[in-house]
């Protein structure tokens, strides 16, 4: 009984990459390995402070107090 | 059976200024063993690949088992058994995984193991590719060729840069195809391999066909079965030497002195008198059967081996 070729080289071609422990090690040990690192180095920080400014004209308490809203939510 | 299973008129392949094949004419009978036989470059692998279908020619037609490649590739293909020259197979498969593989692009054609029997690689079933000798490597490449069941076998120096014994197992492998009545199309550059294997035998040089027939109707157009090659110092007069009897031919090459000759026991007496009259010392004399080799050279008047 025979395979269809497309399992046969998928089947061969799965084979020939567990076979292969650098590629083993690239594809599924280097991703996790760099993604601790970079967590561990980047981890625990807070978020700057932002300056905002509302400019003067028409309106601009009504946007000032709005902001200071959304600022005062957020906390 | 006297059906043609490869035929081809008139074939021309060019690389840019080089003449690769040069109105090439061929047929092979089914079931029969065919040679193409000359030096490296002669256009040998040129011919096999127009043939096997992998190269257009520039000019000229085949016809294979009755089909054309233009309008009959798809189940030609099915029908073909090819091995190339040099085969890269997956390193890291292992013997079974490979024929395998090869047997799944083939509608029909036998089963694995039995290929692997044919090709005498059962013990290393379980062996990866990159584990084999040179001559299991090739055996292998001959089991993906033989796994879909060819009618005809095309195989391209199969035996080049084998030791003797590997050669042998090679050799032995054909013989079974062929004795399930397959026909196969071989190039080769080993007299050996040609006399031994082939029922007919083309000599092929500059892609051309310059001789064409069984082993021994080749070496018998030389009218001659045997070869003399002397070393003497001073060289001989070729023209005396030419005139001995039963000496048919007289060529001197690199210092070496070939005759053609009839019978050994009558030219050799005669050639031993004719220096010892010249007073000519003899350094070296050997005699062996003629052989393709020796036809090859009679007819170009260079050696299958220099290119």
């Amino acid at each position: 009984m025979r395979a269809h070729p497309l399992v046969e080289l998928t089947r061969v071609k799965f084979l020939e990459f567990i076979r292969e422990p650098e590629a083993l090690f690239w594809v599924l040990v280097f991703p996790v390995l760099l993604s601790l690192a970079l967590g561990i180095a980047f981890r625990a920080r807070t978020p700057q402070a932002l300056a905002v400014a509302v400019q003067d004209g028409a309106g601009a308490q009504a946007a000032a107090f709005a902001v200071a809203l959304k600022l005062f939510r957020w906390k | 059976m006297s059906t043609i299973a490869i035929e081809c008129r008139g074939l021309t392949k060019r690389y840019g200024d080089v003449v690769a094949v040069d109105g090439l004419d061929l047929s092979v009978r089914t079931g029969e063993c065919f040679g193409l036989l000359g030096p490296n470059g002669a256009g040998k692998t040129t011919t096999v690949e127009i043939l096997e279908g992998i190269s257009e020619p520039d000019s000229g037609g085949v016809v294979i088992l009755g089909e054309s490649w233009t309008n009959g590739a798809a189940s030609l293909r099915e029908r073909i058994g090819i091995q190339l020259q040099e085969t890269q197979l997956a390193e890291k498969l292992t013997v079974l995984e490979t024929i395998t593989l090869f047997r799944s692009f083939y509608r029909r054609g036998l089963e694995p193991r039995d290929v692997m029997r044919i090709v005498r690689l059962e013990e290393k079933e379980k062996a990866w590719v990159r584990k084999l000798s040179g001559g299991q490597k090739q055996r292998l490449s001959l089991a993906a060729a033989l796994v879909g069941d060819p009618e005809i076998l095309f195989l391209d120096e199969p035996t080049t840069g084998l030791d003797p014994q590997a050669r042998r197992q090679v050799w032995d492998v054909i013989a079974e195809v062929r004795s399930r009545g397959g026909t196969v199309l071989l190039t080769t550059h080993y007299m050996e391999e040609a006399e031994r294997l082939c029922e007919r035998v083309a000599i092929v040089d500059r892609g051309k066909v310059i001789a064409l027939d069984t082993p021994a109707g080749l070496i018998a157009g030389l009218g001659a079965e045997h070869v003399l090659e002397i070393e003497t110092d001073p060289a001989p007069d070729l023209a005396r030497l030419q005139g001995l009897t039963g000496v048919r031919h007289a060529r001197i090459d690199g210092g070496i002195v070939s005759l053609t000759v009839g019978e050994v026991h009558v030219a050799v007496p005669a050639l031993l008198d004719e220096l010892a009259a010249a007073s000519i010392g003899l350094k070296r004399l050997t005699t062996h059967h003629a052989t393709l080799e020796d036809v090859f050279v009679a007819m170009t008047g260079r050696h299958l081996r220099e290119s």
